[in-house]
């Protein structure tokens, strides 16, 4: 269980702890400097990029927000009960959280769909002014991003699920980096959301 | 200027070069100083300490506070004097004076330099400058980013596409200096140059009165007519704002703002109207982008710049 | 029974989790990069001999310079001392058994392969021809040249930057051996530290970058192509927001070795640790915030131009520091003059006029003049090669002997050093005069009044790629029939690498070393280390 660079468990907890702090930090930056374009391409282009925000669905935008605010309680949870040993119940909570994690992924999947059928994908076919297949290039690219952290999150989850399920740890609990990876995401979507969708007004 | 065969100084033939050059030597003063300073001591202690020879080594220090802070703060106030003395000629450098003596427009692209007279002509790859008199150059590109470049003005300014940037120099010596572009632009970089020749003002003089090919404001009311604009934008109209003595005025756009329509305002009222609308009118004019290139930009805003004068 | 013992077989070495192994991976990749990225530069320095562009067509030369520039940055310069020499030797130094994540580690070299063959793959279709730099929007939009591809295989690439730098980060922040303080750290640490750092916060805006290239080459959209609605100077922004902290992350390793190799050859402890210390971390810090420096003529504002000239000029006072405690620690000192020494030496005289000449950058008003010109190639030339080369050489000279536990040859050693050395100089030091005098970068042909500096140039080449290629017959002799190594070849007084046998057993050390007291300076004494 101990690995064999490592001298106790203590210090390989606090290794993958850090690693996982120091891999969000890293994974900042990256979504940093796509918000910091988007944001440029929103002070040059405002009016266009709120009439194309005027397309997004915010009924399941809202819906989706809802659905990742409650899979990260539940992860929360997890946590906690992976820490009190409770490694049965740790697996159903994270089962429950993957879940979720799909329920938002689905939503999405749908809206693309919806985006697409509606050529609002940037290319040849799209039906729009530059402006709004810049917005649009945003916007895929932002939750283009974030799905695919998102899915590979759902998988580390279930894995973990499995894991804690049938081959608890003797001690210690791993569910903790995960879950900081989950709420890296989740917090993610938080800025997301509002960039994206609130921000043209209806007349 | 040279040494026997080696070149070592490019020449002094702006009004500004001077000055650069003198912020050049400051640097190469102080940076002499401390390099030539480090050398000398490791060499010194190189023959000094070497191994085996007869030098006391006894308890070498490993830290000296007071030493370490005043070769931390000695470095930093010299860099700062540098910095003000190199931020003063830049800011000589980049801000337009208040008065010039001669306007070119500098269209770059792919890979030639097309070079715009207030009267009319137009060259390629070739400037030609009165000496003494103050050239301020209004810059664009068709296509990539170029940059416009005289080592001997000591000047160079990146050539922007969408954009204007602008340069101004003061020629003070007769004679033929090169211009180069120095922004990767492609295949034929290395051959997008050509050169500067100064000229004594009555030479200039002569050679500007040479064949006349056309005024550009002629050719922009050409262009005015060819594409329609005075449909909407002639006296009577009330469609579209009035162009005359546009230049210069203040405007209110719909958004609330008020800009000063300069330029790079009517470059973007052609190309892309609807980026700002005059308060009070309607999302109507089309855009030009595309269908009128950057020449016929600068002859349609000579152009606007007469109307409402009297002729 | 070392780490280079056990069975012979690939598997062995491609599944490998030690470190020590994986430090040997990269050596053979990144060479072999270094071969094609000099190759380049071969073929460049013989064109540029003649004012006319007779050896091969425009086209061609601009390919060539953007491969030299994008494999020597991403494929060579990066990766080398991290790669190599930190794999190798960080978790030794701090008295561990291996890196935290040995499986990252070997996952790390993986991808950088993978992004290394990429952009192999995209010079062999035709290569691109828009320089390291990738401008827009000449790179997005008008280049018909494979950016896409090689896009991608520097995308690829920097995910094994940001995997190190985690690596290396945890690594030392926990597994540091009992009484290893963090004060007690070599200075190599350090900068491996600070190093690390850079790679895991600026690289990830490179990716982001690159996406953005691409999408706009894909798609069409307008990001940076102002036809298409964007503006050519947010990518400077964004690619400069990298590319500036990415020179420190280049710089800074071969710090690091330089601040080894002195105290040891000196037979006295360094001058100054903990301001050595602090200073790459100030090297980090501020290096993120002075990229506009490249921007100085490029359309951005006056006021961004003065914020950054001051920022730059302030960046510059570590690295200073840091030369001035070099030089500091040959004082009362036993100097021996052997290879790795002579390399360090070198560094530090080469890197003391490549930095300074960045003043001469970092000044406004002179920087109009001199942006775009030889000079600024000058300048990364006597950063990078008279600086991080030669102490990634002078590393390898002074860990050869604990990497592969035999002796290289010592005359030829020095007669390599001195070679390149004076190959360099007569490089790359007139072409600071070709910049003031205002030939500009980048160009396959020149008016002919440059000739003379860019003969004397491309001679010196010459006497460089002999000089480099020397230590490659040498060191891989000495593998053969080298002298067998003791464990500690050059009297070191501290460093816990050279208080195991060479070359070391797999695990380094049989339990943690203890640390006992005494001192050697900052370090602790070896003599006193207690395995």
């Amino acid at each position: 269980m101990i690995e064999e660079q490592f001298e106790d468990l203590e210090q390989q907890q606090q290794a993958y702890s850090l690693g996982m702090w120091i891999f969000l930090a890293s994974e900042l930056m990256l979504f940093g400097g796509l918000f910091l374009a988007y944001s440029l391409g929103r002070f040059t282009h405002q009016t266009e990029f709120a009439q194309a925000s005027l397309d997004m669905k915010r009924m399941l935008g809202a819906l989706n927000t809802a659905v990742l605010l409650t899979s990260s309680t539940v992860m929360a949870f997890a946590v906690d009960r992976g820490e009190k040993g409770n490694w049965k119940g740790a697996a159903r909570l994270l089962l429950i959280t993957a879940f979720l994690g799909l329920v938002f992924l689905g939503i999405k999947g749908y809206e693309w769909h919806e985006e697409f059928l509606h050529f609002k994908v940037p290319g040849p076919h799209f039906q729009g002014d530059a402006g709004e297949q810049l917005f649009f290039f945003f916007y895929f690219t932002l939750t283009g991003l974030h799905a695919f952290h998102l899915s590979l999150g759902v998988l580390a989850v279930l894995t973990c699920a499995g894991l804690a399920r049938y081959r608890p740890p003797a001690e210690g609990s791993p569910i903790m980096m995960l879950g900081l990876y989950w709420h890296l995401v989740d917090l993610l979507w938080f800025f997301l959301y509002p960039l994206l969708y609130l921000i043209g007004t209806r007349p | 200027m040279k040494l026997g065969p080696f070149p070592i100084w490019p020449e002094l033939a702006a009004r500004e070069a001077a000055g650069v050059d003198l912020v050049t030597l400051l640097v190469l003063a102080i940076c002499s100083f401390f390099a030539l300073g480090v050398l000398c001591f490791m060499v010194f202690f190189l023959v000094r300490y070497r191994q085996g020879s007869p030098a006391d080594r006894s308890d070498p220090p490993t830290t000296n506070h007071k030493l370490e802070i005043s070769w931390i703060l000695l470095p930093t106030l010299l860099s700062l004097g540098i910095f003000w003395a190199g931020a003063r000629e830049y800011a000589r450098l980049y801000q337009l004076p208040e008065t010039t003596d001669l306007a070119l427009d500098v269209v770059g692209k792919q890979w030639m330099w097309i070079v715009h007279y207030p009267n009319g002509f137009k060259e390629i790859n070739r400037l030609h400058v009165p000496l003494g008199q103050r050239v301020s150059l209004r810059m664009i590109s068709e296509d990539v980013i170029h940059s416009f470049y005289v080592p001997d003005f000591r000047v160079k300014h990146d050539v922007l596409p969408g954009r204007y940037t602008y340069l101004w120099f003061e020629p003070t010596q007769v004679g033929q200096f090169h211009l180069f572009c120095a922004e990767f632009c492609g295949t034929s970089h290395a051959a997008m140059g050509g050169w500067v020749e100064v000229m004594k003002p009555e030479d200039f003089r002569r050679w500007q009165e040479g064949p006349q090919p056309g005024d550009p404001a002629q050719r922009g009311k050409l262009l005015f007519q060819q594409y329609g604009c005075q449909g909407c934008h002639q006296q009577g109209q009330l469609a579209a704002p009035r162009l005359e003595n546009l230049l210069g005025s203040p405007v209110t756009l719909e958004s609330g703002r008020t800009v000063v329509a300069d330029e790079d305002y009517i470059r973007r009222s052609i190309v892309n109207p609807n980026a700002d609308i005059v308060a009070g009118f309607q999302a109507l004019m089309p855009g030009y982008e595309g269908r009128l290139n950057e020449e016929q930009i600068l002859d349609l805003t000579a152009y606007v710049r007469t109307m409402g004068k009297t002729p | 029974m070392s780490y280079l013992t056990g069975p012979p077989s690939l598997r062995a070495w491609l599944f490998t989790r030690d470190h020590k192994r994986i430090a040997w991976l990269y050596l053979i990749t990144i060479s072999v990069f270094f071969a094609i990225g000099g190759l380049a530069a071969t073929l460049m320095r013989i064109e540029l001999a003649t004012p006319a562009g007779d050896l091969v067509q425009a086209d061609i030369y601009n390919r060539l310079f953007t491969l030299h520039g994008t494999v020597m940055v991403w494929l060579f310069l990066i990766p080398a001392i991290p790669n190599t020499l930190g794999n190798f030797l960080l978790p030794m130094m701090i008295g561990a058994r291996d890196v935290a994540f040995p499986r990252l580690n070997l996952l790390s070299w993986y991808v950088f392969s993978a992004g290394g063959l990429l952009v192999l793959w995209s010079l062999l279709a035709g290569g691109v021809d828009t320089g390291w730099t990738f401008y827009t929007p000449y790179s997005s939009t008008y280049t018909n040249s494979h950016v896409i591809l090689m896009a991608a295989g520097i995308f690829v690439t920097g995910f094994s930057s940001i995997f190190t730098g985690l690596n290396f980060m945890v690594t030392i922040h926990k597994m540091r051996a009992p009484g290893m303080t963090w004060f007690r750290m070599p200075l190599f640490c350090w900068s491996m530290y600070a190093t690390s750092l850079i790679m895991v916060l600026a690289t990830p805006v490179l990716a982001c970058t690159l996406v953005l290239i691409a999408a706009e080459r894909l798609f069409g959209v307008g990001i940076f192509d102002p036809a298409l609605g964007g503006d050519p100077l947010l990518f400077q922004h964004l690619f400069w927001f990298y590319s500036h902290p990415a020179v420190y992350i280049m710089i800074l390793p071969g710090m690091g070795v330089i601040s080894e190799i002195v105290p040891c050859f000196a037979g006295r402890p360094i001058f100054g640790y903990s301001y050595v210390a602090v200073c790459s971390m100030a090297i980090a810090i501020l290096g993120f915030l002075v990229w506009g420096h490249h921007m100085f003529v490029s359309g951005q504002s006056i006021y961004a131009g003065l914020i950054f000239s001051f920022l730059s000029f302030l960046v510059s006072v570590p690295s200073g520091v840091k030369v001035f405690n070099w030089t500091a620690s040959l004082y009362k000192a036993s100097i021996r003059l052997e290879t790795p020494m002579l390399y360090a030496l070198g560094f530090v005289g080469l890197f003391t006029i490549g930095g300074l000449t960045g003043l001469f950058l970092a000044t406004l008003a002179v920087d109009v003049h001199l942006h775009d010109t030889y000079f600024v190639v000058a300048h990364f030339h006597f950063i990078m090669v008279g600086g991080m080369l030669m102490a990634y050489l002078g590393g390898l000279h002074f860990w050869w002997p604990k990497m592969t536990g035999r002796l290289y040859n010592e005359s030829l050693g020095k007669v390599s050093a001195l070679l390149i050395f004076l190959g360099f100089n007569l490089t790359f030091m007139p072409q600071f005069l070709l910049g003031y005098l205002g030939m500009p970068r980048r160009y396959h042909s020149y008016p002919p009044e440059f000739q003379i500096y860019n003969v004397l140039s491309s001679a010196g080449a010459t006497f460089l790629a002999v000089g480099y290629l020397l230590p490659l017959v040498y060191l891989t002799w000495s593998l053969f029939r080298g002298q067998r190594a003791e464990e500690n070849p050059w009297g070191a007084h501290s460093g816990l690498e050279w208080a195991t046998a060479s070359p070391p057993p797999t695990h380094n050390f049989r339990e943690p070393p203890r640390l006992e007291g005494q001192e050697w300076g900052a370090a602790p004494l070896l003599s006193s280390v207690r395995l």
